[in-house]
């Protein structure tokens, strides 16, 4: 099997790291880093919200997404729709109606797979600032491959690199919930057979359930260290 | 009688959202799909409430589907077994209550009936005053809820006074409204607070000073007077005789959060001995 330019197998992501309750003035937060990319998330509420964007019977969520440098774009603001659409199914809304619920991430590093890991990241700090929630999220971005010299096959990469995306032919996120790994949130880039799509799910559902075991086995030793 | 580690085997461990914890309906034959090593013990906790024993879910557990208990945040689970009597006279029977909560730390305040907390006076409106309790929103707080309040006899407080009182209506359909007068009409030591300093601290650590006995508060008591008030929405006044004893009772307790009872001890002693 081909390794990867960083020595990885196809299917391995890279080494995961979370930091809770990182910032002292938001009511949660949380940094995700997925080797060299990382992303940093504050969430404040159930707080005040807004008369204009008030909801009666629920809870309004948020979402900005900071780019590292600079003043956010078209991009960022699609990552924040991204964001808000993929969070709403596992934020209990009905809990607290009538307040706002905002998700504030700000990239620290991009180094591909972005968006898996700002995902990954908003999950930990919602969990972080105790907003009721139906189940944990989390997220992996796959990327397919032109095929390599001497195959006709195209190779699916996962938690790609920035090198392997920019090489990428088509790039897929999904986000999968902790109850029944199912999945909340698909995001594709460029195109895909159905068969590749649905292979794609597959193989991001074995590794969601690994980055969700990491993100079991740190909130134990969290609340082994505080309680 | 089953105890509440037999009922639900994951008491004293981390559970997160979604998690499921116990199922009411499942048969009392172990499911064969879960195979003869199956720990799961739902057969008991299925025969526990079809003997007449209650459940009663705290902070960060439901139902789900009428019948799965579930977390709705993360935290250690934590639960004990009581006794409740039901029915007076002739037809009383005690029955077992098993009670389940998840243990865990917030910043952000959400309002719960009966709680104390510490408010400040935002605005006057009409009747009452507008109280900022640290939560999404603003409660309520009538000019007659004070001990000895008439409708001549208005409460004297000024915009920013900091005020100790109850919440006597808090759900999450409506404004919480405040109370700083008990059940006899009496202060009962709430009331406005005067003087002192306020800090902010995480709801866990506020259940920890409320506790029975509250290492730090205990450690610090040994040493010099001081006076609390501790608001279940994270915020606790304290006062001392001097402003250098009222900084070092906010250090002593904002130091406490993540430290054992004999790192606390340790922790006083060396803030008074540098006093």
């Amino acid at each position: 099997m081909v390794t990867r330019a960083d020595g990885r197998m196809p299917n391995q992501l890279r080494e995961l790291s979370i930091e809770h309750a990182v910032l002292s003035r938001a009511d949660g937060s949380s940094r995700f880093s997925q080797r060299d990319t990382s992303a940093l998330t504050a969430v404040y509420g159930p707080a005040e919200v807004k008369s204009s964007k008030e909801l009666l019977d629920k809870a309004t969520v948020q979402t900005v997404f900071r780019p590292k440098t600079g003043l956010a774009g078209v991009d960022d603001h699609v990552c924040e729709a991204i964001l808000r659409q993929a969070l709403e199914p596992v934020i209990q809304r009905t809990a607290n109606p009538r307040t706002s619920i905002t998700v504030i991430v700000q990239v620290m590093h991009d180094d591909g797979a972005l968006l898996a890991c700002a995902l990954n990241s908003a999950s930990m700090a919602l969990i972080d600032a105790g907003v009721p929630m139906s189940a944990v999220l989390a997220a992996v971005t796959c990327a397919w491959l032109p095929a390599a010299d001497g195959s006709s096959e195209r190779r699916l990469l996962l938690d790609p690199t920035l090198e392997e995306q920019t090489a990428a032919t088509s790039i897929a996120t999904f986000a999968f919930e902790s109850t029944n790994q199912e999945i909340v949130f698909s995001s594709t880039e460029g195109q895909l057979t159905v068969d590749e799509y649905f292979y794609t799910i597959e193989m991001a559902q074995k590794a969601a359930a690994n980055v969700l075991a990491f993100m079991r086995l740190s909130l134990e030793r969290k609340f082994s260290k505080s309680v | 009688m089953a105890t509440i580690d037999e009922l639900f085997p994951r008491i004293g461990s981390v559970v997160l959202p979604g998690d499921a914890l116990g199922d009411l309906e499942a048969g009392d034959s172990a499911d064969p799909a879960d195979g003869p090593g199956s720990t799961t013990s739902n057969s008991s906790l299925h025969a526990f409430t079809q003997h007449g024993g209650r459940l009663r879910l705290g902070p960060g557990l439901a139902q789900e589907g009428g019948r799965v208990i579930a977390a709705s945040r993360a935290g250690v689970l934590q639960g004990s077994m009581g006794a409740a009597s039901t029915g007076t006279g002739a037809n009383a029977h005690s029955s077992q209550v098993a009670r389940l909560y998840i243990a865990s730390s917030q910043k952000r305040y959400v309002p719960a009936k009966d709680e104390l907390v510490v408010g400040i006076i935002t605005d006057r409106m009409g009747e009452a005053f507008k109280v900022d309790i640290g939560a999404a929103a603003s409660a309520s707080l009538s000019f007659l809820a004070f001990e000895g309040a008439t409708k001549r006899n208005r409460p004297n407080l000024a915009i920013g006074a900091l005020v100790y009182g109850k919440l006597a209506v808090a759900n999450k359909d409506m404004e919480p409204e405040m109370v700083c007068i008990d059940a006899a009409d009496k202060a009962a030591g709430m009331g406005e607070l005067t003087g002192g300093y306020l800090i902010h601290i995480s709801s866990g650590l506020t259940r920890r000073l409320l506790s029975r006995d509250p290492a730090v508060l205990i450690a610090l008591g040994k040493h010099f007077a001081l006076e609390t008030a501790i608001g279940l929405n994270g915020r606790t006044w304290i006062n001392a005789q001097t402003p250098q004893q009222v900084v070092l009772i906010a250090n002593a307790i904002q130091n406490s959060e993540f430290m054992t009872v004999a790192q606390i001890n340790a922790m006083v002693q060396r803030l008074v001995q540098a006093l």
